[in-house]
């Protein structure tokens, strides 16, 4: 849900992050036999966060801490689907208020302990004491131990969206007790049933991480070692790829794709969503009149062919696209028409001269703020850009302290209620814009297993949101990673996650 | 010796303040700096209530001048904290990336010395000639060219087509680690060159007129032997200054190189730090940086006291 939000800020991310379960190209699709052995380099387009899985808000984070406390489910090649993990199967109840999870047999974690259910019942607990995801399973009322590989997950409502945030990265599953050492211990130097185990790590070098041999996925991981780099700079990022120093580099900027070969650029599915949140606590975007002419005064098509370097398209909805139920607005999104925009200007009661627009210091997004600022003159806006590091201009939005501000969003899962929660979780996403309608939708949603019934409650969703326009989605993108041809079976989520343990490369 | 050691000893001494100093005003600027670093540790879906907690947590709800006591008093036994991302101590994230920055700026000082003298004394043997000029051209350009497009094009034109160097990181084992300095110290030494080399030239330009220069002339020293014995060796204390001066600019430097280069030493810890707001990390950083600095400037005034006897170093 907030993969690479934080990062996201660098739009870039969004603009950017990762590949592809895409198919072509040697680092979407297989190529014959896999190869076992080796080491893989990956750059990584952030600091890493630590294993604290609460305290993960970046891609870069959640690739590396799912390779090592693996959750119970895994998101499948499509991106869009749920696939058995540490988990072999997942039944609801007829009435959608007991989900009964299998744990596969042989599961165990990388001390050679098996994986139990009293590890599940544990890890759920530790979930849901988390201030930033803890909400998410706060629904699951209590926990039921079966036998030793199958536990009982009591809901207090019905929610057929959980089993999705199960595959969460954040959603890892430890030992009981964190193996009988404190949580700080544990998070410093942390055992799980992932593929890879911890070799070393820091935030801004490199982590290293080793085969697992007690893994469960007989024959998996294929490579020996991840080392994983953060890589801050574009050119060195190309240079690395260029020069075959590094085989993967994930999250790329558009900027730094088009200087690449292109058999080494994996583009998933359109899915990222860079988006211009309004601050409507602001007297200056308090009336909804006024949002929404910025929203038809923007060129989208501009957005997508020059900050994004054509690899974006206009925007569909207030969502991101390319998840299981997602729906369009009953009625077009937002386009460029500025009769619209000055009409609606016109009928607001109190129209701003000039507005700050604080945008994350990218490549991307500064093509983007110059874009708004522009468009927004055409209709007697006069925007002031703000440039800032990412975390800067996160700091700005998250506290209140803005009126325009650049971010993105995506999923991190494969439900289009993932993302949804996200905006809500936030205050829909930091613009102070009420959410009392879209949890009563996304409650509903919850609710039911009816595929039409989730789509139509997205769409009402989307209409919520195009009609109050908190926020702009200013397009959609793909997650953009660098993979040079020696490298298979990178199986990209839209959001730009992979697993390490499927990947391998030639000798 | 006692007076050298009471030189040195005062000299130290003035520096505490200088760091206090120093630390005040990081702390000073990272509470100007915008946005909540509580709320980044506690995470954008956090509640108030929970951001608050981490703040207090953190002694972030503390006035700047209690945090900078206590800062201070911590920083006295050697702990710099612990990072508010990863939990993971300052003092071991420092002394394993410490390594790195020394080598590449030390590495950067010698190597811009080694040109430095032969091209200052080329320059100042014939001022104004075709050498001279070609010289100080090469020396404006150092100047010029910002430090990350020359280690691009470092990469691009020498790494990238010979690959005798690697485009990024430090590798394994001390052979690699000096094979991946190699074009970052180039660039940190083209950096840092130009103001060598024009005080070395001038240095040796005003003591080519010198009376005792004049004087070895007319004992017969000529060629290498006047050079080494009379202008060299009274060139050299205002090369030490201003070679201590563009030491701290080298240290600086590495910010720019290690980023480019993707080295992870302190200078790409600062950036990310920083970026992070991460601010016992960017507090560790700044702290240890000017501390190296400071001790550079030390190191030059002791040196110079011991090489010019004219640095009363008893006074």
């Amino acid at each position: 849900m907030a993969p690479n939000r934080l990062a996201a800020m660098a739009v870039a991310a969004v603009l950017t992050v990762s590949l592809a379960a895409c198919a072509g190209g040697s680092g979407a699709s297989g190529a014959g036999d896999h190869v076992a052995g080796g080491t893989l380099k990956v750059l990584r387009a952030n600091p890493f966060e630590g294993f604290e899985l609460d305290k993960q808000t970046l891609n870069s984070s959640y690739q590396i801490s799912q390779a090592v406390i693996e959750p119970l489910i895994r998101v499948g090649e499509d991106g869009r689907s749920l696939e058995p993990g540490l988990a072999s199967s997942w039944k609801y109840s007829k009435d959608d208020m007991d989900l009964t999870i299998k744990l596969n047999p042989d599961a165990e974690f990388s001390n050679g302990d098996p994986v139990t259910a009293a590890d599940v019942a544990f890890s759920i607990k530790t979930w849901q004491a988390g201030p930033n995801y803890g909400a998410t399973f706060a629904g699951i009322k209590d926990t039921e131990t079966v036998d030793e590989k199958t536990i009982v997950l009591h809901l207090a409502a019905p929610d057929t969206s959980l089993v999705a945030f199960l595959s969460w990265a954040t959603a890892g599953v430890m030992p009981k007790d964190f193996g009988g050492r404190t949580a700080e211990e544990y998070y410093q130097d942390p055992i799980g049933a992932g593929a890879f185990t911890v070799d070393s790590w820091s935030a801004n070098g490199e982590v290293v991480l080793k085969k697992n041999p007690h893994y469960y996925q007989k024959g998996r991981p294929y490579v020996d070692e991840i080392d994983s780099t953060y890589a801050s700079d574009p050119n060195s990022v190309t240079l690395q790829l260029q020069s075959g120093e590094a085989d993967m580099a994930d999250e790329i900027l558009p900027i730094t794709a088009s200087t690449l070969p292109k058999g080494y650029v994996h583009a998933g599915p359109k899915h990222l969503t860079p988006v211009l949140v309004m601050n409507t606590k602001d007297p200056a975007l308090a009336d909804t009149d006024v949002r929404r002419a910025i929203g038809y005064a923007i060129d989208y098509e501009g957005i997508a062919g020059g900050a994004l370097k054509g690899y974006g398209i206009p925007p569909e909805g207030a969502l991101p696209t390319n998840l299981d139920n997602w729906a369009p607005p009953s009625q077009p999104y937002f386009s460029h028409d500025v009769n619209q925009a000055e009409q609606l200007l016109g009928d607001a009661d109190d129209a701003p001269d000039s507005l700050d627009l604080v945008y994350p210091n990218d490549a991307s997004s500064s093509v983007m703020a110059q874009v708004i600022q522009e468009n927004l003159g055409d209709i007697g806006i006069d925007v002031k850009l703000k440039s800032a590091d990412s975390a800067t201009a996160f700091g700005a939005m998250s506290s209140g302290d803005f009126q325009l501000v650049i971010f993105s969003n995506n999923a991190i899962s494969p439900d289009a209620s993932d993302p949804a929660w996200y905006i809500v979780a936030t205050g829909t996403m930091f613009s102070g814009y009420p959410t009392d309608d879209a949890v009563r939708i996304l409650t509903d949603y919850a609710a039911t297993a009816n595929t039409a019934e989730k789509e139509a409650a997205i769409t009402e969703l989307q209409d919520l949101w195009t009609s109050e326009a908190p926020y702009i989605a200013l397009a959609h993108t793909p997650a953009l990673e660098g993979i040079r041809d020696v490298v298979h079976d990178a199986h990209v989520t839209p959001w730009g996650v992979y697993y390490f343990d499927t990947v391998w490369k030639n000798r | 010796m006692t007076g050298r050691f009471a030189f040195v000893a005062r000299r130290f001494v003035s520096l505490v303040p200088l760091l206090l100093g120093i630390l005040l005003m990081a702390m000073l600027l990272l509470s100007l700096t915008p946005g909540d670093p509580a709320r980044q540790v506690a995470g954008p879906r956090a509640p108030q209530s929970e951001v608050d907690a981490v703040s207090h947590g953190l002694g972030l709800d503390q006035p700047v001048w209690e945090r900078y006591v206590h800062y201070v008093g911590q920083v006295l036994t050697g702990n710099l904290g612990s990072s508010f991302k990863t939990g993971q101590s300052v003092t071991d994230q420092v002394v394993a990336q410490l390594p790195i920055t020394l080598s590449v700026a030390t590495l950067g000082v010698l190597l811009a010395l080694l040109v430095t003298v032969p091209l200052a004394v080329a320059a100042a043997r014939r001022p104004d000639g075709s050498v001279d000029h070609a010289i100080r051209l090469l020396a404006v350009l150092g100047i010029g060219l910002p430090t990350f497009w020359i280690a691009i094009m470092a990469i691009r034109l020498v790494a990238l087509p010979t690959g005798w160097f690697p485009v990024a990181g430090e590798g394994e084992g001390l052979a690699e680690h000096l094979r991946a300095y190699v074009l970052p110290s180039t660039v940190v030494a083209i950096s840092i060159l130009a103001p060598m080399i024009r005080s070395l030239r001038a240095t040796m330009m005003d003591l080519h007129d010198a009376e005792f220069v004049l004087a070895a002339r007319t004992l017969g020293f000529q060629g290498g032997s006047l050079l080494r014995r009379f202008q060299l060796r009274n060139a050299v204390p205002p090369l030490v200054t201003v070679t201590a001066a563009q030491s701290g600019y080298a240290l600086f430097g590495t910010v720019v190189v290690e980023v480019a280069f993707g080295l992870p030493g302190m200078g790409q810890g600062l950036v990310v730090a920083a970026s992070t707001q991460d601010f016992p990390l960017v507090q560790g950083y700044v702290i240890v940086f000017a501390v190296l600095v400071v001790l550079l400037y030390l190191i030059a005034d002791v040196a110079n006291a011991v090489v010019d006897p004219r640095v009363r170093i008893s006074a």
